[in-house]
């Protein structure tokens, strides 16, 4: 075991400066080598995943709640890694764990919003895309596809958020979500479905 | 599916060239990507980085889940095993259920005492939630079913001490559980299902000792309090705020 003293994590500059890059020694160890050291005391190695992961955490929780509140319940997802450590089972993979605090971060964020306060997807109304959050297409196809996927169930919506756009496995889908992998095959395939069927056309077009 | 997203080997291409529901999954597949968000938090670190250097300096070495879990376990136990001694020596001997009948219950309400708020806190086994309230809600039933029937000649209404004894001795370990429950995120069969589990020490105390085996009384006064507790402290958590998300 490591020493259970924690080393400080107050913003480097240099780690500041280089936003995104990763220490040399840090490239080839995989997550769980890292939450491991982390769970032994390591600070450095969380400041490692988040600098790995936030992004694309952000960028799953924009998709499921809206930009206006996405940063808050990402702060908050790698705050639960924190304060849960000692709840990451360590023969587990560490990015569906993660996943499965950011889909809890974003389904407690809408079980606490008044309906009132809620698109019917559970998303802050005009939520504004933030400075910093690159668009790769052009903003109509965003709007389109954004609000197709807004129309779907739940499970549908977060098994096609996590699969296309995070690029998680079936099997990592089914580990963050804790249901079998079949269960999310066939969510998956129904939400292609029903977006081929809200978004025909949208392609063709372009 | 399975191969969604990746290259398709010859086999496959060839079923999709004649599966049109292939042709569109993949097509909407391919179409998604064009319209994807690449969102930068680095903006987040500083912050993140103070609340957690906080976060640790309060608490640097991590406990794991079944530290708390086993306390909780000691402490139904506990409560358990102090409310049947008080029982006891109040004189209370007089639960008239046949031997073979009564110990193997309560062997299954000690079980969920004990061995429940490990199931039910442990972090991957969200399968058998279903299971573990099942099998407390059968216990409960298995109580009223497997009661003598016979009782006192008084009137019902006199199981007020039941009701009491079985709210009261429930209330610390749903407390502690309710404290545990908000440390991850809320799932409702763990929540319903701990606290059964908690709310179960009454149930043991009052079955070895309540002298009035009636089914009404049985189930007005034993398993109804602990029906309602189980659901109130369900309700509770569902309302308190998470201190973290973890599943």
């Amino acid at each position: 075991m490591g020493s259970a003293r924690p080393q400080s994590l107050k913003p480097d500059p240099a780690s500041v400066r280089n936003q995104g890059e990763e220490p040399l020694d840090a490239r080839d160890e995989s997550d769980e080598t890292l939450m491991l050291r982390f769970c032994d005391g390591d600070s450095r190695a969380f400041e490692q995943l988040f600098q790995r992961h936030a992004g694309a955490i952000q960028g799953y929780l924009v998709r499921l709640v809206g930009a206006t509140v996405a940063p808050d319940l990402t702060q908050a997802s790698f705050l639960s890694v924190v304060r849960a450590r000692g709840r990451f089972d360590r023969s587990a993979r560490f990015k569906p764990w993660l996943y499965a605090i950011a889909t809890n971060a974003a389904r407690d964020f809408r079980r606490r919003r008044r309906p009132d306060e809620l698109t019917s997807s559970g998303e802050l109304p005009d939520a504004p895309v933030r400075p910093g959050q690159e668009t790769q297409a052009d903003e109509r196809m965003q709007a389109r596809v954004h609000s197709a996927i807004e129309q779907l169930p739940e499970n549908q919506r977060v098994a096609v958020i996590m699969h296309r756009f995070q690029e998680l496995s079936f099997a990592e889908i089914a580990e963050a979500l804790g249901v079998s992998e079949s269960a999310v095959k066939v969510r998956a395939h129904r939400g292609y479905k029903r977006l081929r069927e809200l978004l025909r056309g949208l392609w063709e077009s372009q | 599916m399975s191969r969604l997203g990746e290259p398709l080997d010859s086999t496959l291409a060839e079923h999709v060239k004649g599966c049109l529901s292939c042709q569109e999954t993949l097509s909407t597949h391919e179409g998604l990507g064009k319209a994807g968000v690449a969102a930068s938090a680095s903006a987040l670190w500083p912050a993140v980085a103070k609340r957690a250097s906080a976060e640790l300096a309060r608490k640097p070495k991590a406990s794991r889940w079944w530290f708390s879990a086993l306390a909780l376990s000691a402490l139904n136990v506990l409560v358990a095993g102090l409310a049947s001694f008080s029982f006891h020596r109040l004189g209370l001997n007089g639960n008239p259920t046949p031997t073979p009948v009564r110990w193997p219950l309560a062997g299954v309400l000690l079980g969920l005492l004990f061995a429940g708020p490990l199931f039910a806190l442990a972090p991957r086994r969200r399968s058998s939630l279903l299971a573990l309230v099942l099998i407390a809600l059968s216990a409960g039933a298995g109580v009223v079913w497997l009661g003598s029937g016979t009782g006192p000649s008084e009137p019902l209404s006199t199981g007020m001490g039941c009701l009491i004894s079985e709210v009261g001795l429930s209330l610390l370990p749903v407390g502690f559980g309710l404290w545990i429950l908000s440390g991850s995120a809320f799932h409702p069969l763990r929540a319903l299902s701990l606290s059964l589990c908690c709310a179960t020490a009454g149930l043991l105390a009052l079955d070895l000792h309540c002298p009035d085996g009636r089914a009404a009384h049985l189930f007005l006064f034993h398993v109804g309090p602990w029906i309602l507790v189980g659901a109130l402290a369900f309700l509770l958590r569902a309302r308190l705020p998470s201190r973290t998300f973890a599943p």
